[in-house]
């Protein structure tokens, strides 16, 4: 497995065409964008994609349920 | 007694029931050193003098009445700033929560270590709301590593681990999220504990990710851990998530093995030496790999934005303008993030933690490295790895995060190098057997291979 050290969720990277998205879905969640920083928003965004890509990756059986009431 | 001697939790203790000390004198001397090297270091939120002297002397009255006020007798610890302290506003390492009221009462964790004896003498720095590795808060400043002021300590607990690995107390409480105990231990040297998820009570910290937050111990020896394991482990309706109990028992000789692929592949040599004479010593039984490491960590790091920017919702609505830069932008983005993100994190989550599980079915303990690099300076964003760089903030975590996300606990001790600053491996073991990931670390303590040490400046006093 190659561990990607390019941008992630500590560094904005390229936002992609995610700048649009960033202002259409902030209005629904009614926050104002004044105080952030669109470009940096979308970037991080696009990096938790790309993570998110490889979490879909892992082909899991369909009985496998979330973990949302966590024991270890 | 020599009062100005650093000395670790469980000699604090001993030399107060030996009568060779008191309580109260062993507060004093841990006021002084917060006042003394607290602003070097960035440490310090708060010194909580009064209070500390109040409780010291309550102590030393027990003690002279015939009581054991128990085995933490008289030892001054801190706490991270997002642990609710009676009449003390929470700041979780924000300007936020500022005006918020002071809290009406201690968090668990304060209470238990006082139940068994101890005395909270201090607050500490941390980075914000705890969504950091890097020990740089915009609003409170850099929190710096004792073993060399340019260096970062680590987060997001850096206050409590620059305080105890600098000798300024003898315990810290901190808290890991995706490793916010284990980097900065790593990084200062240190012994820590990041507890099985769900046997320590939270109740009363200020939260983050409410499926992987753990209340844990930064100490400079393993028998302060046990000790602290002792005082803080057991069920709490208040925190429900805390539904159970740690074992009792310890495997007479556990079998090791290192993990390996993911965790050799983004480490400099340094790190990988120390792995390696750690497995050696402890006679590891090979390598093992997870094949699905870095999908762990993914889903990690999508739970952790996820839940971070949906806790932090109202405050990105109202108060955008006073987050610190490095956090604010990101919870956005991880409350942008469509529920399928979250939810197919859990599912892999849940086949993780049975992955790691079967691997500890053949083996007692897994062994890896904590961070990939030894702490990295303040002013470096990268440092090279293989000849490339390496971003240094997305990195610190590489290697706690997709442990953490299975829930199992894990004891980091330190390996000094001569002229350089430490680094730290990761005692991994099986859920509820933390006390054989400590008697693992307690082997290593005692054979002089991990070992942490108060750097020479802070031993004047």
């Amino acid at each position: 497995m190659t561990i990607s050290t390019g941008p992630g969720l500590g560094d904005p990277g390229d936002s992609g065409t995610l700048d649009g998205y960033v202002i259409q879905a902030a209005a629904v969640l009614d926050v104002s964008l004044a105080d952030f920083d669109v470009a940096a928003t979308a970037g991080y965004l696009a990096g938790m994609l790309r993570v998110l890509r490889l979490v879909e990756s892992v082909q899991l059986p369909n009985e496998v349920t979330p973990a949302t009431i966590f024991r270890a | 007694m020599d009062m100005s001697a650093v000395l670790t939790a469980t000699e604090v203790s001993a030399a107060i029931h030996a009568g060779s000390a008191t309580a109260v004198g062993m507060t004093t001397v841990a006021i002084e050193r917060i006042n003394r090297f607290g602003d070097d270091l960035g440490a310090v939120t708060e010194c909580l003098a009064d209070r500390a002297l109040r409780r010291a002397a309550a102590v030393d009255a027990e003690l002279a009445a015939g009581r054991d006020p128990g085995p933490l007798t008289g030892v001054p610890f801190g706490v991270k700033d997002m642990y609710d302290v009676e009449g003390v506003t929470t700041l979780a390492g924000s300007t936020i929560l500022a005006d918020d009221p002071p809290a009406a009462k201690d968090a668990a964790a304060i209470q238990r270590l006082e139940q068994a004896g101890a005395v909270l003498v201090s607050t500490f720095r941390m980075d914000e709301f705890a969504y950091n590795f890097t020990s740089q808060n915009a609003h409170y400043g850099l929190i710096r590593n004792p073993h060399d002021l340019d260096r970062m300590a680590g987060g997001s607990s850096s206050g409590s681990a620059a305080a105890a690995a600098a000798g300024l107390v003898p315990l810290a409480v901190g808290s890991d999220t995706n490793g916010s105990i284990r980097v900065p231990a790593a990084l200062c040297g240190l012994f820590s504990w990041k507890p099985t998820f769900g046997t320590v009570s939270r109740a009363g910290s200020y939260p983050f990710v409410d499926s992987l937050d753990c209340v844990g111990m930064f100490a400079r020896s393993v028998a302060d851990l046990v000790a602290s394991l002792n005082a803080l482990q057991g069920t709490d309706p208040s925190d429900p998530c805390c539904h159970s109990t740690i074992l009792d028992s310890v495997g007479s000789k556990p079998r090791i093995g290192v993990l390996g692929g993911y965790f050799r592949q983004s480490a400099v040599p340094e790190v990988l030496d120390a792995l390696d004479r750690v497995a050696e010593a402890l006679g590891s039984t090979g390598t093992i790999e997870l094949l699905h490491t870095a999908h762990a960590r993914g889903a990690a790091q999508l739970i952790t934005a996820s839940t971070g920017g949906q806790l932090h919702l109202n405050h990105l609505r109202k108060r955008g303008q006073d987050f610190d830069p490095v956090t604010r932008d990101r919870l956005l983005a991880g409350a942008l993030l469509p529920a399928d993100a979250y939810l197919a994190s859990q599912r892999l989550r849940r086949a993780w933690c049975s992955e790691i599980n079967e691997a500890l079915r053949e083996l007692d303990v897994l062994l890896a490295p904590a961070v990939p690099f030894p702490a990295p300076l303040h002013s470096e964003k990268y440092v090279e790895v293989d000849g490339a760089p390496f971003l240094i903030a997305p990195n610190l975590g590489l290697f706690t995060q997709p442990i953490s996300l299975a829930g199992v606990p894990v004891v980091t001790v330190p390996v000094q190098r001569p002229g350089a600053t430490p680094v730290g491996v990761q005692v991994i073991a099986r859920p509820y057997e933390d006390r054989t990931a400590l008697a693992v670390a307690a082997r290593l303590e005692a054979a002089g291979l991990a070992r942490a040490t108060v750097p020479e400046r802070f031993r004047e006093i």
